[in-house]
């Protein structure tokens, strides 16, 4: 520990890698630019989807590789970075110490950074695997691999070399999370373990529902344990609800996988432990809902005035939507009437825009203060960004979720599939509309956090967390 | 700090334990006990559909495009099984559907009918939203296509399983083998010179022929005018099926009044030759006459035509009558959840359906209802049985005679009988 607090003095070459709280701030950043480039991706996919004449005898721009590289982009950059981010700067907090290594932190950044942009090229040319949410080539997987085996070692030594006695809820979710997330990744991606046929199936979706179970989940589920007490300062409300969600969440979360296979030839049994704990996912969901709106029990009138508060709760409430949704339309026959349907797709961006992508921006809004001493340039400028994602996402639930439900209705009635893609058309034009809403709102964020960070400007607006000053 | 790790070390082995224990329970047992015969109906991939599969996977198709025909799907073919994945090295099932299931894709169109339809989805299909993969090279191409017709009953790499393990599978590939050099030039000489686009040339310029407006303007028809059975056409039966009314006509004798099997060109020849006056089989009537016929001849083809109609009925209980009801009224027990109410076979606009309407009935399914395209599962012949029931059933308006068979030939209904009773059976 004194040699981290020496290193922090250094100067000459490292210095630009040893500053306290830089490979917090840089991961945010990063994960901040890699929501826009997410995002674009993905509008550009639905306007494809939408105008399927839009763009043709491009290879790398047809929709087929765009939409590999969107959901990666967004699910490994975006995401995964700017919580990252986030937890490298609250780790330490709680435990009242410093990261342990803020170079081995920036070389990290730099590294996940590389990978990302290089998985970018490779799934534009084409390069992939094929296995959903694992389409990274495997010279790409193992570089990911060892970096996630770096961000674990410096969340065990920043955890063991703490000096606070009590471990609060976020670390057991950061780190659980990083003694269960590698060997799912190691499983998913098929590296070093591979199995053929349908089989292959079983351990992919295995890996694809994990990695959202495992990975944003427990990561943003914590990182909300450590903001909504902190923002409101309210206790949390119950410590033995959060032992019940944290303890229930490996068990009921990592068998679910194949509930995506339930009308394919796996076995039946393992279909029946992927509903049953997909039903029980229930417990973990509601034991943390219930935990966090209690906590807010007297704090509701915050969030008019804070916008980070803002961005957990709503992620909060879309994270109810999903989890209420999700083990019903796991169960055998919601599943027969809506698989394979826009729905689920909408289920997906409800879990991974509105619930995880919310988390991220919150706690991106909430840190970026604090790790850099500076205020946001634009408190208007967030606020707009707020409300862009927040209108964008709902306009996108309702027509992907409208769409899925006119398809499942469609083909039971025996519609052929052809007819059923000409019935959803235009509510394929509504996502591209409500994308384009989101990418306007990611345009601000960056603007705002490269003013903020890089270009270090201010603007009289006030800070986040408070009330406004002018009536914006 | 030795005793504060304490406190923590046992729930973290717990928490590791559990994800290892689930791992082992949904991972490795799998992997170890759910092994996929190696199939008797398919065969290995040849390099160069691996080729194509590989562009498949490549191009994102697999985005769109579910690769599992599943219990509920109404056109998709036969359902999935664990060993047709046995080849996989990688899984292609994907995980959303905006284009159609692929799994039985093989042999469903000709190979131009596929490099037409990747490079201009819209000209054979008008609203589609695939995308135009014109930047696709001929080889590509070539290979992508070889890779579809591989897949399914119908496809190239299809065996058939009761011929010894590693024959070819003789019907859908002589059937791809016979059709696919032809029909793409059947589609556009038809839609072009005889069709419906007859004159109008930039209607034709935009649909180049495609399937689906033949089918959309069949139904289109039908709804508008539901009493007019379709107006058959060979060619594009030959387009659709792969195989036409005529030709399975030609190969089923029934005309000569004889228990209907595949013939061979001789023994229809040889038929022909004995007797040029034996009616058609599109014109075979299966109303019962009010008495049986003195004619020998007359009596044993009355007695062959309730033989064929009966063997249809065995199909039908199987397949048709949780719906259409044991009698064909359209009140079977699963009609109740339909929103769209299944046929009533006895209604007087069913007597005028011809032979051909029935067996494209039967064999197209009905667009927006449930009623599946039987092709799929029902070989032709089994569909001409069925089609000689459902003209039994609607001429008859009921069972008849066919409603307590009894031996070989079966005897006329036991109660309110309108025909009187017939005599014994002739001997053969």
């Amino acid at each position: 520990m004194d040699a981290n607090l020496d290193s922090a003095t250094t100067s000459g070459a490292w210095a630009w890698f040893d500053q306290e709280h830089s490979a917090s701030k840089r991961f945010m950043i990063s994960g901040a630019i890699w929501a826009l480039v997410g995002t674009f991706l993905g509008l550009l996919a639905a306007t494809e989807y939408w105008l399927p004449d839009m763009i043709h005898n491009v290879a790398w721009l047809t929709f087929g590789r765009i939409r590999p590289t969107h959901i990666n982009v967004v699910a490994f950059g975006f995401i995964s970075m700017s919580t990252v981010g986030a937890i490298l700067y609250v780790i330490p907090e709680l435990c009242r110490t410093r990261l342990h290594s803020e170079r081995v932190g920036n070389i990290l950044m730099l590294a996940w950074n590389a990978v990302i942009t290089a998985g970018i090229f490779c799934l534009l040319s084409g390069i992939t695997e094929g296995r959903e949410y694992a389409e990274l080539p495997w010279f790409l997987d193992i570089p990911l691999f060892a970096a996630l085996l770096v961000y674990c070692w410096l969340v065990w030594m920043t955890v063991l070399n703490r000096k606070e006695k009590q471990l609060y809820v976020t670390i057991w979710y950061v780190a659980g999370t990083t003694m269960w997330f590698p060997i799912v990744y190691l499983i998913g991606n098929k590296v070093f373990f591979s199995m053929t046929g349908i089989a292959d199936a079983i351990a992919g979706w295995f890996y694809g529902h994990n990695i959202l179970g495992l990975w944003f989940t427990t990561n943003g589920i914590g990182l909300t344990y450590y903001f909504l007490p902190k923002i409101t300062k309210n206790p949390l409300y119950s410590h033995l609800l959060s032992i019940v969600g944290f303890s229930t969440i490996a068990m009921f979360y990592t068998p679910t996988g194949t509930h995506h296979l339930l009308q394919s030839p796996v076995p039946e049994w393992l279909k029946a432990v992927a509903v049953i704990s997909s039903v029980m996912l229930l417990v973990p969901v509601m034991s943390v809902l219930v935990n966090f709106f209690l906590t807010m029990k007297g704090k509701w009138g915050m969030l008019g005035a804070n916008i980070p508060l803002r961005f957990f709760i709503t992620a909060m409430w879309f994270y109810l939507l999903t989890c209420f949704t999700g083990p019903f339309q796991a169960t055998r026959w919601i599943n027969w009437y809506l698989h394979f349907t826009h729905w689920v797709v909408g289920h997906a961006h409800f879990a991974l825009l509105g619930t995880f992508g919310f988390v991220a921006w919150g706690a991106i809004y909430y840190c970026v203060p604090r790790v850099s001493g500076r205020q946001w340039y634009s408190r208007r400028l967030a606020n707009a960004h707020f409300w862009l994602s927040l209108v964008g996402t709902t306009i996108m639930m309702t027509a992907l979720t409208i769409a899925g439900l006119a398809q499942a209705a469609a083909w039971e009635e025996g519609t052929p599939v052809y007819r059923g893609v000409i019935m959803v058309n235009p509510y394929m034009g509504m996502r591209a509309f409500s994308g384009l809403l989101i990418v306007i709102g990611q345009l601000l964020f960056v603007y705002n956090i490269l003013k903020t960070l890089v270009f270090t400007e201010e603007t009289a607006e006030g800070p986040l967390e408070e009330a406004a000053p002018s009536p914006l | 700090m030795s005793t504060q790790r304490a406190n923590y070390l046992y729930p973290s082995i717990g928490m590791g334990l559990i994800l290892a224990s689930i791992i082992f329970v949904v991972v490795l047992v799998p992997r170890w006990t759910f092994r996929p015969p190696e199939p008797r109906d398919l065969r290995n991939y040849t390099a160069q559909e691996l080729r194509g599969r590989e562009l498949y996977k490549k191009e994102g198709c697999w985005y769109c495009h579910s690769m599992v025909s599943r219990p509920q799907d109404w056109d998709h073919g036969v359902r999935s099984k664990s060993s047709d994945y046995y080849f996989d090295e990688y899984h292609l099932l994907g995980s959303e559907r905006s284009g159609p299931d692929l799994a039985n894709i093989g042999g469903k169109f000709p190979d131009e009918y596929h490099i037409q339809h990747h490079r201009e989805p819209r000209s054979l299909k008008p609203g589609s939203n695939m995308p135009r993969f014109d930047y696709l090279s001929e080889q590509e191409m070539t290979d992508l296509t070889a890779y579809l017709q591989s897949l399914g009953p119908n496809g190239t790499r299809a065996l058939d399983p009761t011929l010894e393990h590693g024959a070819k599978r003789s019907v859908g590939q002589e059937l791809y083998a016979r059709t696919g050099e032809t029909r793409w030039a059947t589609v556009q000489d038809w839609t072009w010179e005889k069709g419906p686009l007859k004159g109008q040339t930039e209607k034709v310029a935009k649909w180049k022929g495609g399937v689906a407006e033949r089918e959309a303007l069949a139904a289109k028809n039908y709804d508008a005018h539901p009493e007019v059975p379709y107006k058959y056409s060979a060619e594009i039966e030959e387009l659709l099926y792969g195989t036409s009314h005529e030709a399975q006509n030609a190969k089923t004798p029934l005309k000569a009044c004889i228990t209907p099997k595949f013939g061979n060109e001789e023994q229809v020849h040889e038929a022909r030759q004995e007797n040029p006056n034996l009616a058609s089989w599109t014109e075979v009537s299966f109303k019962e006459p009010a008495t049986m016929p003195t004619d020998l001849v007359e009596a044993k083809a009355l007695m062959a035509r309730r033989v064929v109609a009966n063997q249809g009925r065995g199909i039908f209980n199987q397949k048709c009558a949780t719906c259409h009801g044991l009698d064909g009224n359209g009140k079977g027990w699963a009609a109740a959840t339909m929103t769209k109410r299944p046929a009533n076979f006895q209604e007087d606009k069913f007597m005028n359906y011809n032979t051909d309407t029935w067996y494209w009935r039967i064999s197209r399914g009905v667009p927006s209802t449930q009623m599946p395209r039987w092709e799929y599962t029902l070989d032709p012949y089994q569909r001409l049985q069925l089609t000689a029931f459902m003209k039994y059933i609607s001429q008859n308006k009921g069972l008849g005679t066919l409603l307590g068979v009894e031996g070989e030939y079966g005897r006329p209904p036991s109660a309110a009988a309108s025909a009187p009773a017939p005599a014994a059976a002739p001997s053969k």
